[in-house]
């Protein structure tokens, strides 16, 4: 089992680097220059090479990746900001756990909906509240998320005058935000929970338990949806991953200084070492999100562990490196 | 008849199918028959002659929709299962009538460990503690030959012949008075079957159960039957002991099955099959649901519907050759 988290952590390694490769990429085929952003074009070509000088924006793209790369791995070091000559690594720190936190509230509230309600539906097949829930997943999976944040607040804050408007200063700053994300993403766990719920209700084990004497609540509980939680765990671990990849829109609407407006804010000046930590960083916490989810699995269900402690075995006999 | 008590009696149970895109589908139509206290029956017919239905609807599992009992008693203990509300019947399902069911790959639950699928029946239906329900799981894995130290393994670490076995030992954990016993040996090689078989037989002499056991293996009926019941599209054509069938066949149907298989000591190089295929259940000929395929079909056989006839004691014929 070790072993196995090991080699999964060794594997977000290409991943990582992919995609600071990627975004190194996108910043060489961008036009235009930073220098002029940030100085203003009509600035002298001299005073603009060396503002660019100290950003290492002079060299050759390879040569800026290295450097960067060098930093960032022996120091930790993200770079300097072009706007605000600060260090990103210190808005990185301020910014994360805004995010971080939105998004996992958000993923929170989306499969506490989203999961009693799939199972509701897949118990209801064909039934009115079947298609009332089928309904409502659909639209929230069609509904652009600004378009609700929007109408949200307008509901809410404006005409009802419940919840603040924009920011993150207290505990009620936060319901709005949170509600909003989370109810859009729940829709999909919804969808998902309810065909893998299906998928399992006609199973024969089910057949079986029935057979023993036990009661429905308790073949849902334990016979059905045990045998459904590995998709449940997927969806969960995508839309958290989604929700923390989405948080730009939401964040903009709400006027929240997390990740996502650090992100649109660095495409907006072409702020490249603010946009490079940003999609780094998130591209890392996905990648942690999706190990979890994947050793969540071996929790959920024996076959899936098996298949490890099993490698392992036969990795002696055979002499093959797993 | 003899004298033996009743135990279960199945009173003119008709059950249908509606289904959207084959119409209704007539799988049992006037089924009656009794299981006496202690004794095997064997209720044997073709894929799809409606035998799992019938050994559902005792347990009150019918899939509904589409399935649909029309009308018919199911009588237990002097009592219409039919009429049971389903609180009553979870208490019945388990601990009074347990059924093993056909596929033993599929019937246990993956992500749950074995000797707590058993214990998970027992601590169901007795009043025992968690840890009490656990000991007796693992004591019926040591019946049925599984050393105790697998309880805590899961149904993919087993072979299907003990998946079978630990199916077997969660029905009979709560000392059934009726075992369901569907196709439990259909899905596994011969070898497991003769274990599977004697471990059955050697259970059933010790704990007293009757068993109602559903095959279309003729030679697992002879091995473990006292009674057999032919049922043929959704009917019992012929019932009687082992003896009356197998030495005294009545129906052409009955007849048809034996020479479908080949005999021991038989000299023929072919073997004789039933020709044709069974009828479909959404449109069955109106009398003698056998008479399109039967050889010795004759005008009566399309004009009125044959009676049950009983040839001798306890052994009934749905023929009209054998009303005379």
């Amino acid at each position: 089992m070790g072993k196995y988290i090991f080699k999964r952590i060794l594997m977000m390694i290409p991943v990582l680097i992919g995609v600071s490769i990627l975004v190194f990429l996108i910043q060489a085929f961008t036009p235009g220059d930073p220098a002029d952003l940030v100085l203003g074009a009509q600035q002298s070509e001299e005073t603009k090479y060396i503002w660019r000088d100290k950003y290492d924006l002079n060299d050759n793209i390879v040569v800026q990746y290295g450097k960067y790369m060098y930093r960032l791995v022996t120091k930790g070091d993200f770079g300097t900001s072009y706007i605000t000559g600060t260090s990103v690594n210190s808005d990185l720190a301020r910014r994360l756990p805004i995010s971080l936190t939105l998004a996992a509230l958000a993923t929170v509230v989306a499969a506490l909906i989203g999961v009693p309600l799939g199972i509701l539906s897949a118990k209801y097949r064909g039934k009115w509240i079947d298609a009332l829930c089928r309904v409502i997943s659909i639209v929230g999976i069609s509904l652009p998320i600004f378009w609700f944040a929007f109408l949200a607040i307008m509901l809410f804050s404006v005409n009802l005058r419940w919840l603040p408007v924009s920011g993150l200063k207290t505990a009620k700053h936060w319901i709005l935000p949170v509600l909003v994300t989370g109810i859009l993403s729940s829709a999909s766990i919804m969808r998902i929970t309810r065909s893998s719920v299906l998928d399992n209700i006609s199973q024969d084990f089910v057949r079986t338990a029935r057979a023993k004497g036990q009661k429905e609540s308790k073949i849902m509980s334990h016979h059905i949806l045990r045998n459904s939680m590995i998709n449940i765990a997927n969806i969960i671990g995508a839309q958290f991953g989604n929700n923390l990849g989405g948080t730009a829109v939401i964040e903009t609407c709400f006027v929240i200084t997390g990740l996502g407006t650090m992100m649109v804010s660095a495409i907006n000046n072409r702020d490249y070492t603010s946009l490079r930590a940003s999609v780094l960083v998130v591209a890392l916490a996905i990648s942690v999100i999706n190990l979890i989810v994947d050793l969540s699995f071996c929790l959920i269900d024996p076959r899936v562990k098996a298949q490890y402690t099993a490698g392992k075995k036969k990795k002696k006999k055979e002499g093959k490196v797993a | 008849m003899d004298e033996k008590k009743n135990i279960l009696s199945i009173k003119d149970l008709s059950v249908h199918y509606f289904t959207v895109d084959m119409g209704e589908c007539h799988a049992v139509n006037h089924v009656s028959f009794d299981l006496g206290e202690g004794e095997t029956l064997g209720l044997v017919g073709e894929t799809g002659a409606g035998k799992t239905t019938i050994a559902l609807s005792i347990l009150g599992l019918l899939q509904s929709p589409p399935g649909r009992i029309l009308n018919g008693e199911i009588f237990y203990k002097g009592e219409d299962l039919l009429k049971k509300s389903e609180a009553k019947m979870r208490e019945i399902r388990g601990e009074e009538i347990a059924m093993v069911f056909q596929d033993p790959m599929t019937a246990l639950n993956p992500v749950d460990r074995v000797g707590d699928q058993i214990a998970e029946m027992i601590y169901l239906h007795q009043k025992v503690s968690r840890a009490e329900a656990m000991e007796k799981a693992a004591e019926m894995l040591e019946l049925v030959g599984i050393s105790r130290d697998r309880y805590r393994e899961f149904p993919h670490q087993f072979s299907g012949g003990m998946k079978q076995r630990v199916i077997i030992a969660m029905a009979l954990s709560c000392s059934p008075k009726i075992l369901l016993a569907d196709e439990p040996t259909t899905a596994l090689d011969v070898t497991i079957q003769a274990q599977v078989l004697d471990m059955m037989n050697e259970l059933k002499k010790n704990l007293g159960t009757s068993v109602i056991l559903i095959t279309h293996d003729l030679g697992v009926v002879a091995q473990m039957c006292n009674r057999v019941a032919i049922v043929y599209a959704g009917e019992i054509v012929e019932i009687g002991t082992v003896e009356d069938i197998f030495d005294h066949t009545g129906h052409p149907y009955t007849k048809g099955l034996f020479t479908s298989l080949p005999g021991y000591d038989d000299t023929s190089k072919r073997l004789k099959p039933i020709q044709g295929l069974m009828p479909d259940p959404a449109n069955l000929p109106p009398h003698c649901k056998f008479a399109p395929r039967c050889e010795h079909c004759c005008e009566m056989c399309e004009q009125r519907t044959p009676e049950f006839t009983e040839v001798s004691p306890g052994h009934f014929v749905r023929c009209h050759l054998a009303e005379k």
